[in-house]
């Protein structure tokens, strides 16, 4: 089990793997919610305010939004797996 | 047989199903108010995402998402954009509920506030507050059933009755089971309503329109107005920035101070639960598009429907499907409205009692989980009148109820995280932003808005609550050291 929860990156001593400390991953999640506010309100959402091309067949805004909500999956479950990893 | 016929057999299929699931799940729980209110906390990952997953597939979703998708174009997509934004907190927020929780016996939102904030004026406002709010939205719930079964049976079941056979199932459930049977009927409600919205929701456009991109592209040709971001109001307009994007905030921060919602922290097997919840919360996010596929499918179609509330049953009827699959579908849009409208009954109910007559009122637990039993029965009854009436604009109260709701935020944060905020803090905030949230809803209400760049009363309060909060709290005297810290460093 990794110890060091102050620096940036830590070693696991179990599976010799380099890994981001829980509290990299909290900050990496925190600011993405803050660019997800951003990117989907007023005036960040106007940026990306446009229909064509079209993906996947959808608007290019609702995919834009879609595809915003799928990081944030990959990022909520890395910082599960990192929760679960230093113990908390 | 004739086809509505066929159609109301399944339904009432469906109905007896849910009946029997919600009956069976209250064997196991205690008969105690932790078990009626709280699942004696012991729900696993399958059911607290579907419980969490049924909030964000209430009637609303359901019917007023392809509604808005259909009427107000883009504007839908807010309805997206806010669940990320609003259950992350929660991933932190919630285990540390859920401990305290445990520690102390909470199995409400206004126990945990106000066991850090003693005060009995605010349990009971906080009560007061919540089942104002509570009522416009379980009356929506109600009336999308009634909507439903009236449409699909060409009317030979009225809306009335539709709403009352129901939402009288799920009375029985919710008195005989608690919120045990509010869980095991959302899983199963749950896989229905996912697999209906993708089966119909990627069938309509391609049978239509020959895909997806082919409808969009005929929608772009036709309605360009309908695609560009913030899409339209209600009336047909262009909707203001200022609105779309204040609607994204109050709903985010409003989003799991839902009592309904909060309180599920409360019922949770471990934080592990928690946390994994939290995690696949987004899925339903994505669900939720085929949804407006639904509604986007209809805005080409050469009828239209009565209101654009009816416009996915009235696409279901139209799409020449078996009556068999019509069925389905409506049972499909039924569990939408059932799911989240017994979690909302019950949990108006239950803070009733726990937080506005307990705190008054010394009850042995025996006559507590009675009367929240009476509560339910009464709120249903309130819920009940109000759907069947025509007149008062409910989607215009459940916004309202947002801005009420959202104002239960900054207490819960302040009673978690911030040692130095104080009762005398917390009350002043709550009162001074729900008076200026009331009053801005007020203000446009009779005809003056007076809301700067069209942004939600909700808002607004927070703009007011939170900064009346800190400024009372340090001109305060802080509370005693090991009490704030029993709080704000408890480990989760």
């Amino acid at each position: 089990m990794s110890g060091a929860r102050s620096g940036l990156i830590v070693d696991d001593l179990e599976t010799g793997e380099c890994m981001l400390s829980v509290r990299t991953v909290r900050w990496i999640m925190a600011t993405y919610l803050l660019l997800f506010m951003l990117a989907t309100t007023w005036p960040g959402a106007s940026l990306f305010n446009a229909v064509r091309p079209l993906v996947f067949g959808l608007p290019f805004n609702l995919f834009f939004i879609a595809l915003l909500i799928v990081i944030a999956l990959v990022l909520l479950a890395a910082l599960y797996t990192s929760e679960q990893r230093s113990g908390d | 047989m004739e086809r509505w016929q066929i159609i109301a057999l399944i339904i009432a299929l469906y109905l007896g199903v849910t009946l029997l699931i919600g009956l069976f799940s209250g064997r196991r729980a205690s008969k105690s108010v932790q078990g009626y209110v709280a699942g004696d906390r012991d729900f696993g990952l399958l059911v607290m995402y579907f419980v969490l997953g049924a909030s964000v597939f209430s009637a609303f979703a359901f019917l007023g998402g392809p509604g808005w998708a259909y009427s107000r174009g883009a504007a839908a997509f807010y309805i997206l954009c806010y669940g990320v934004l609003g259950i992350v907190p929660y991933f932190f927020i919630g285990p540390k509920a859920a401990a305290l929780g445990r520690r102390h016996g909470y199995v409400t939102q206004a126990q945990l506030i106000c066991g850090r904030f003693p005060s009995r004026a605010l349990s009971l406002m906080i009560a007061i507050l919540t089942v104002l709010a509570f009522i416009p939205y379980i009356t929506l719930q109600m009336r999308g059933a009634g909507i439903v079964i009236e449409a699909v049976t060409e009317g030979h079941v009225p809306l009335w009755m539709g709403a009352a056979v129901a939402y009288g199932i799920v009375i029985i459930y919710v008195l005989f089971s608690g919120v045990s049977a509010v869980g095991w009927t959302n899983t199963f409600q749950g896989i229905f309503m996912l697999t209906i919205a993708w089966s119909l929701g990627l069938y309509l456009p391609i049978s239509l329109y020959g895909g997806v991109g082919e409808m969009f592209t005929r929608i772009l040709a036709e309605r360009p107005e309908l695609l560009s971001l913030p899409g339209l109001t209600a009336t047909g307009e262009p909707w203001s920035w200022g609105g779309y994007s204040s609607a994204i905030i109050v709903s985010a921060v409003g989003l799991m101070m839902w009592p309904h919602l909060f309180m599920k922290a409360f019922t949770a097997r471990s934080d592990n639960t928690l946390r994994q919840t939290v995690v696949l919360f987004p899925t339903f996010q994505l669900f939720l598009i085929p949804v407006f596929l639904i509604g986007f499918a209809g805005v080409l179609y050469p009828e239209s429907p009565p209101s654009s509330d009816f416009i996915l049953p009235f696409m279901i009827l139209n799409a020449e499907l078996p009556a068999i699959v019509v069925g389905l579908f409506c049972a499909g849009a039924l569990s939408a409205s059932m799911s989240t409208g017994d979690s909302l009954m019950h949990a108006a109910a239950s803070v009733t009692v726990e937080d506005g007559i307990r705190p008054f009122r010394a009850l042995s637990d025996q006559s507590r989980r009675r009367l929240i039993q009476g509560f339910v029965l009464l709120v249903g009854a309130i819920a009940f009148v109000f759907a069947v009436t025509e007149g008062v604009s409910l989607v215009v109260l459940l916004l309202t109820a947002y801005g009420i709701i959202c104002q239960l935020a900054p207490p819960i944060v302040a009673a978690l995280y911030w040692q130095r905020a104080t009762t005398a803090g917390v009350v002043a905030g709550f009162i001074a932003g729900s008076m200026t949230a009331a009053f801005f809803f007020l203000s446009g209400y009779f005809g003056n808005d007076l809301r700067p760049f069209d942004l939600h009363e909700g808002m607004l309060g927070l703009l007011v609550h939170v900064p009346v909060l800190i400024v009372v709290s340090l001109a305060t005297r802080s509370q005693a050291a090991d009490h704030r810290r029993s709080f704000t460093e408890i480990r989760a």
